[in-house]
């Protein structure tokens, strides 16, 4: 129980620290947001009046504090651009990127855990070099040159879904393939490879000397035992996709988390990248400690340590 | 020796595939058990021991296989059947119920993440010999009672990490014993633990076996706990049988060097402290097919023969037989 408040104030640090970064580096990058935001035919008067109403012309520190104050009330500001709240556009955005995230894992675990389980127990057999070669696939071609391709055949050729996210559920078929097409690949060599740890272990002889097939074996016990480090690093992949998947939103026209964040950088809206930013880092941390949560709920022997 | 036996090992021969070659690691050998018997395989490690027993009930690793003879089981009724023929699934059906095992490394044997309560019931989930869990419970909670783990309702949620050595091999014991099967194989069953614990492990045993009635192959190296054990010896070299004979016989009367070392190997309380009989070198670690007595290169009797022919198994009475030029 210390162990998780102590991980939870680390997470408010983390929190804290990204913040601070993000607000300084957002100042020392060149260009005035109110110049920006008006068009190229104003005078001075008329920026420096904008500078003011956006509480631009106060010092740093004055600045911090009041967004920090704000931010802790769950006021993230208002974004410049779209002259909304902040929070509201994220939350907004949520719900498509969670949409397309948990597809995306299920796509990925799916596969990757059948596969890696496959490949561990016929190594270096024919499925096993066929499903390793796949997955070689998997975590080396980059997420646009997938999602073009799936266009390109589902769409196309096929004709068979479509080629944009419409809101239908069947629109979100490709993007969630393109998303998880990483992370299929890597988790099915990570479970490949810590399943295969566990294969000489003495107590899969034991379970098979108490009348489980070989394969029942490997599945009932090897696996719970290879499951650790995957589990740990399906958390982590599970807060990077919820953190929003900027080229997988942007290929398929997902109003997602990732567009948000790409149109904040484009109109240097500060609020805004300011907002996502901290969202993705908050989902991450939280991502980090569920996933020691896990691994310490599942594993006795970290249960006992404390 | 020969009236009711429970299994027969019949040319039993298993080798390991190494470089695309299968080299025998078992080279033909017999055994019989007998029904309420305990019978004790002794050799030096990497002499073919565990994988004789590994292959009675197929957990050969995978390198290895049984390339030749018959594993003969013989039933209540009277009719046998040959072990080293059925497919996994009819083994598996077994194994258990019928062939029990522990191993030699209690913390390994054990998955270290699940409660020992449910390894152990586990066995009686696989063979459905109890269909409510309830009951499956209360059953593990008494065979925990009957091995003597304190508290056995307490320990049922305990994790393999949490018992000492001594504790661990009790949990072995009891997975092994809550089918009722009616052979053991221990594979070095004490090696592992402390020499106090030893004593207490093997009278379990003794008494596990007294009270289900059953026959035991207990795998080791140790002549200590062959005597404290078993009925009946078998004494293997390089994955030949050198000598057997009924423990008493044996222990007085031992006629293959081999067997002769082992015995002087132990140590004596009135013996010389400062001096331990040893049995010169090792097991040559490059199996080669060789024509002579495969310990005639350690041997302290060895003759010109011993180098270019092998000795048959000669019978010295009636259930002692050695393999031996010299003898």
């Amino acid at each position: 129980m210390t162990a998780l408040f102590k991980r939870c104030l680390g997470m408010v640090l983390v929190l804290l620290g990204v913040m601070v970064l993000i607000f300084i580096a957002l100042r020392i990058i060149p260009g005035d947001p109110a110049a920006v935001l008006l068009n190229e035919h104003v005078n001075e008067a008329t920026i420096a009046r904008l500078t003011a109403t956006m509480n631009l012309d106060r010092p740093l520190p004055e600045q911090f504090l009041s967004y920090l104050g704000g931010a802790l009330k769950g006021d993230l500001g208002q974004s410049y651009y779209m002259r909304q709240s902040v929070l509201s556009l994220i939350l907004t955005a949520f719900p498509y990127t969670l949409k397309l995230t948990i597809l995306a894992a299920a796509f990925a675990w799916l596969i990757g855990i059948a596969t890696g389980v496959i490949s561990a127990m016929h190594h270096d057999h024919l499925p096993d070099y066929l499903f390793r070669g796949l997955s070689m696939f998997g975590v080396s071609v980059p997420v646009f040159m997938v999602a073009l391709l799936l266009q390109y055949i589902f769409y196309f050729r096929l004709s068979l879904l479509p080629l944009v996210y419409d809101g239908s559920a069947l629109s979100m078929i490709l993007p969630a393939i393109a998303l998880g097409w990483n992370s299929a690949g890597s988790v099915a060599r990570l479970t490949r490879s810590s399943l295969m740890e566990q294969l000489d272990q003495p107590y899969l002889d034991t379970a098979r000397a108490k009348g489980l097939l070989s394969s029942q074996a490997v599945l009932i016990h090897g696996l719970r035992n290879a499951m650790l480090p995957i589990i740990t690093m399906m958390a982590l992949q599970l807060s990077g996709m919820l953190s929003g998947a900027v080229i997988t939103e942007s290929v398929f026209g997902i109003s997602g988390l990732g567009r948000l964040a790409l149109l904040a950088v484009q109109t240097r809206d500060m609020p805004l990248l300011q907002g996502t930013v901290l969202f993705t880092a908050f989902v991450i941390t939280l991502g980090n400690i569920i996933a020691d949560l896990i691994s310490f709920c599942l594993d006795p022997r970290v249960r006992t340590k404390k | 020796m020969n009236e009711d036996i429970l299994l027969e090992l019949n040319n039993l021969t298993v080798s390991l595939r190494q470089d695309k070659e299968m080299i025998p690691v078992v080279s033909g050998i017999n055994m019989s058990i007998s029904r309420r018997k305990i019978v004790g395989l002794v050799g030096e490690s990497g002499c073919g021991k565990s994988m004789t027993a590994k292959s009675i009930n197929h957990i050969l690793p995978s390198i290895a296989r049984v390339t030749d003879g018959r594993i003969l089981w013989h039933e209540d009724n009277g009719s046998v059947t040959d072990l080293a023929a059925l497919s996994e699934k009819d083994i598996r059906r077994r194994c258990g119920t019928d062939i029990a095992m522990v191993f030699q490394e209690p913390m390994s044997s054990l998955n270290p993440m699940m409660c020992i309560g449910n390894q152990i019931k586990e066995v009686l989930m696989i063979h459905k010999l109890e269909r409510d869990p309830v009951k499956a419970r209360q059953k593990v909670i008494q065979m925990l009672a009957d091995v003597g783990i304190p508290e056995p309702e307490l320990r049922y949620r305990s994790f393999p990490h949490e018992l000492s050595g001594g504790m661990r091999q009790r949990i072995m014991i009891a997975m092994a014993m809550i089918g009722s099967p009616k052979l053991l194989i221990a594979d070095e069953p004490t090696t592992a633990l402390d020499v106090s614990i030893e004593s207490q492990i093997l009278r379990l045993i003794r008494k596990m076996c007294d009270t289900y009635s059953m026959s035991a192959l207990i795998i080791t190296h140790n002549m200590g706990v062959v005597s404290a054990l078993c009925d009946y010896v078998y004494v293997m070299y390089l994955g030949t049988i050198m000598e057997q004979a009924p423990v008493g016989e044996l222990f007085k009367n031992p006629l293959h060097p081999y067997t002769k070392g082992l015995l002087s190997s132990i140590p004596k309380i009135e013996g010389n402290p400062e001096f331990l009989s040893t049995i010169p070198g090792t097991i040559p670690m490059k199996r080669t097919t060789f024509k002579g007595c495969e310990f005639c290169l350690r041997c302290s009797d060895d003759i010109k023969k011993c180098f270019f022919e092998k000795a048959g198994l000669k019978k010295v009475n009636a259930d002692h037989y050695v393999r031996c030029h010299v003898v």
